[in-house]
């Protein structure tokens, strides 16, 4: 039984193989070896073009700025929502956490909407502080999930023993509760660094011409210039970055594991002092204007019309735009999209589950299919999207086959939400509960039916939830492998975005809307399934 | 209803956990199986259930034998300490899956439930989801679904071990009436002694693998099987004594031993038995001195904590009134010569 379990991992483990493995092959073998001009060309071309050169110095500083931009204003939004209570804080709770699973492109599309609607200068609409607003608005949910995690159940303890031996609350603080919290600050800094610096849909859309990533380049490289070899030495660079954060990171994460928490909540109080209380309402209203601004902006200016107000954004979605280079309507790029993150969802739902299966049974190969499932994540979705191109440019998957590889490109980045959901589910049942089961008389095959199927089963659905809102928000990858004819809504609302006129603007913003709408949807319905530990990463 | 026959078991190539266990337990009987952690009770549990595999040994259930009957076949109920309720199903959900295993009719089902809820007061929480349920009702839930399958032997694991003190006795009152009532029997495992005491006809006391006592609760406590018996169940002083012609020499002087064999032997002074001796010692009575430690009140009593003579551990008597003298005080034990228990052979710790 353990054995067939085990061999569930394979088809995860050849699906990894072929759609991850191989592709990162083909861009290192590109990007390093083959070249006209003998091995490592493109690579030392890269280096020696002060234009890329300026990418990759550009997205070291602005990840580093924006890390910076966040933790400013997310350390204390996390103090204060994990140490003090008031009217409406699991209001502004859960409104920190809605930017994270909006799509990257329809962040874009609100920070553009709201940076032009401002009196023109008091904020450039394209280039870094874009950029790095946009980027705070995404993270800040990072820091006060990581910090505010930690500093919720840290035990108030040795900070009160600080008080009673005679030390202020600002000394207090310091002495006995920052430095417990220093791990967990430094392991937010490096994930909202990793994310910032792989960030590509808010750094296209928001970036204009002057400020590009690397991730910006590589695009540029492929689709602009058709420049194969660049674009894959691009993501060589891309990719030693991308692994050296993450080493720091693996490194920080086993320090911070070792804080000892108290398994109750420290309870949380009212603020006393004035101090306390101008810090809750400056944290509100940073957290308004940072989260609520440019979602309220995106909102009214897609309902702006000329003079006036109305649908007329949204009728006009059934139209192809007569500009555009290629004339697909966007209400049949929401098809798309929903079509194929459906199936995406279906594909890294089977997937996600033998893999979840396999690894529960504690197989070396089922464990080692959990941990090979979370790489993709770990790597920069253009990075992805490049690879698969590369690979797929010839066989089944090229032209009309290509309708295929989107959707198991974004599969490939929703798997592990769905293992990373189901198997603390699956680890988590009780052998008591299969044996008290049994003994009310279940033979084994019924234990499983009336137990593990029923768990399991609703965190399936959590999964599910998760992988479609990734997919169909996905663009990174997407944009590399999507048929121009067949667009998703990110990519058409990056190229509405693209386009000149208050007509395709409006267009974008409505698209942005309905996208924004939809993955909320569908997050709202998977928090109402989950019940008691499901769904926690 | 039960009978374990050299049960031995173990896990994987480890050395066994049980060793050669007889157990007889009676239709209507609650057995309690007390040991300290590591003694090997659960795994006797899960051996009856059919959970884990023998080593060697028989099980028999309801007169017929067992042994190699697959879990679901055996008619035992089982209930945990952590309740081992399913968290997508409702109360009625829960107790209702025994008779729906069985096949009955939803109708019959639904009688039954409703009977079982009634019988431990729970019948108002029927359509409650369980984890909105205290701990309390929780465990009133996990026996309710194991009587409600109507099992011939019911298991309990530690079942109020996460209970505050005064709902776990109220609970392990109602517990042997219900198990007569279902014509069945129970084995509880326990590692507290006041457990035992409260609901057990008969206590088996587990130490390292094996069954060292199994007797009526008064007997265990007072004539306990051999010294590591007495030491676990706490039963009273025990003293080193050199028994010449029928006379135990030691350090609270001269014990009656009458049928003991000459050599080092040890000497068990039941507390059970044990009494202040106010000057009314009779005769068969013996006296042995003490050293008054402390006393308290402890509600309806005073308790009273005395070391008698070179006995290496306190022991605490119960008094109605507080004693006159003051810690450090030496007072008088006495006890009837033929209450004494001796364990022949020299100390071994």
């Amino acid at each position: 039984m353990s054995r067939g379990r085990t061999a569930l991992a394979v088809g995860p483990l050849a699906f990894l193989l072929l759609l991850f493995v191989v592709p990162l092959g083909r861009v290192l073998t590109v990007g390093l070896l083959d070249a006209e001009g003998g091995p490592l060309t493109p690579l030392l071309d890269v280096v020696a073009d002060p234009r890329l050169r300026e990418a990759a110095w550009f997205t070291l500083w602005q990840a580093v700025a924006s890390t910076g931009l966040t933790l400013a204003v997310g350390l204390p939004v996390a103090a204060v929502l994990s140490r003090l209570e008031f009217r409406g804080r699991r209001v502004v709770e859960a409104a920190v956490m809605v930017p994270f699973v909006l799509p990257t492109v329809v962040v874009g599309a609100a920070f553009v909407a709201l940076l032009g609607a401002l009196p023109s200068g008091l904020v450039p609409q394209r280039g870094v502080l874009p950029i790095l607003l946009a980027h705070a608005f995404f993270n800040v949910a990072v820091v006060v999930r990581t910090v505010g995690g930690l500093w919720q159940h840290l035990d108030p303890a040795p900070a009160l023993a600080a008080r009673g031996l005679g030390a202020g609350p600002l000394r207090a603080f310091l002495v006995a509760t920052l430095p417990r919290l220093r791990p967990a600050v430094a392991a937010a800094a490096v994930v909202v660094l990793l994310f910032t610096m792989t960030s590509f849909g808010v750094v296209l859309v928001l970036g204009g011409s002057g400020a590009a990533t690397l991730e910006v380049e590589i695009h540029r490289a492929t689709v602009r210039f058709l420049d194969l070899g660049t674009a894959a030495a691009l993501s060589v660079v891309q990719l030693v970055a991308v692994v050296a954060t993450l080493g720091v990171y693996a490194r920080l994460r086993r320090r911070a594991g070792s804080e000892r928490l108290r398994r109750a909540t420290a309870a949380r109080r009212r603020p006393r002092s004035a101090g306390e209380r101008t810090a809750v309402a400056a944290a509100l209203a940073v957290l308004g204007l940072l989260h609520g601004a440019p979602l309220a902006a995106l909102v009214l200016r897609s309902l702006r019309v000329g003079d006036g107000w109305g649908l007329a954004h949204y009728r006009t979605l059934d139209a192809p735009t007569r500009a555009a280079v290629l004339s697909v309507a966007p209400l049949e790029a929401l098809w798309n999209s929903i079509t194929i993150a459906a199936a995406a969802t279906a594909v890294a739902v089977l997937l996600g589950l033998a893999a979840a299966v396999a690894a529960a049974s504690g197989s070396r190969l089922g464990r080692f299919a959990d941990g090979a499932l979370m790489l993709p994540l770990g790597t920069s979705a253009v990075t992805l999207g490049l690879g698969l191109l590369l690979t797929f440019r010839t066989g089944p998957l090229a032209g009309r086959g290509a309708v295929l590889l989107v959707p198991l490109a974004q599969a490939l980045i929703a798997t592990p939400f769905v293992v990373r959901t189901v198997l603390p589910v699956l680890r988590d049942i009780d052998d008591r509960l299969r044996e008290a089961v049994a003994t009310l008389g279940a033979a084994p095959r019924r234990v499983r039916r009336e137990v593990d199927l029923p768990i399991v089963s609703r965190a399936t659905l959590v999964a599910a939830g998760f992988a479609f809102a990734i997919s169909v928000g996905e663009f990174g990858a997407t944009v590399f492998v999507a048929r121009a004819t067949s667009p998703t809504v990110p990519v058409a609302i990056e190229r509405a975005l693209g386009l000149p006129g208050a007509v395709n603007l409006g267009r974008a913003l409505a698209l942005s809307v309905l996208l924004a709408l939809l993955t909320g949807v569908v997050v709202l319905l998977v928090d109402r399934v989950r019940v008691g530990a499901l769904g926690r990463f | 209803m039960l009978r374990l026959s050299g049960v031995t078991a173990g896990y994987g190539d480890a050395p066994a956990v049980l060793q050669d266990v007889d157990l007889d337990v009676a239709a209507g009987e609650v057995v309690a199986l007390l040991g300290p952690s590591g003694s090997g009770k659960s795994t006797l549990l899960r051996c009856v259930a059919g959970l884990t595999p023998l080593r060697g040994g028989r099980v028999d259930i309801g007169g017929a034998d067992a042994t190699d009957l697959p879990v679901e076949r055996r008619g035992v109920g089982l209930v945990f300490q952590d309740h081992a309720l399913l968290p997508h199903r409702d109360v009625t959900g829960n107790v209702g899956l025994g008779p729906r295993l069985q096949g009955l009719a939803a109708s019959e089902v639904a009688s039954r439930v409703a009977a079982v809820l009634a019988d431990v007061g729970l019948g108002h929480l029927a359509d409650r989801p369980v984890d909105a349920l205290s701990g309390g009702e929780q465990q009133r839930v996990a026996l309710a679904r194991a009587l409600a399958a109507r099992p011939r032997l019911l298991l309990l694991d530690e079942p109020y071990g996460a209970l505050d003190r005064p709902l776990r006795e109220r609970l392990l009152d109602e517990l042997p009436p219900l198990v007569r009532a279902a014509g069945a029997a129970a084995v509880l495992v326990t590692h507290d002694q006041d457990d035992a005491l409260a609901v057990a006809d008969r206590v088996a006391v587990l130490l390292a693998g094996r069954l060292r006592q199994l007797a009526d609760p008064e007997t265990c406590w007072t004539r306990p099987a051999d010294p590591d018996v007495a030491r676990f169940l706490g039963a009273g002083p025990l003293l080193p004594v050199r028994v010449r012609d029928g006379v135990g020499e030691g350090p609270a002087g001269r014990l009656p031993l009458p049928d003991v064999p000459d050599g080092p032997a040890r000497v068990l002074l039941p507390a059970a038995r044990l009494a202040f001796d106010d000057g009314t010692a009779r005769g068969g009575d013996v006296v042995v001195p003490a050293v008054l430690l402390g006393s308290r009140f402890a509600g309806d009593h005073h308790s009273v904590r005395v070391e008698v003579a070179g006995s290496a551990h306190p022991v605490r008597l119960r008094r109605p009134a507080p004693p006159t003298a003051g810690p450090g005080a030496a007072v008088r034990l006495r006890i009837a010569a033929s209450d004494l228990v001796a364990y022949p052979g020299s100390a071994t710790q």
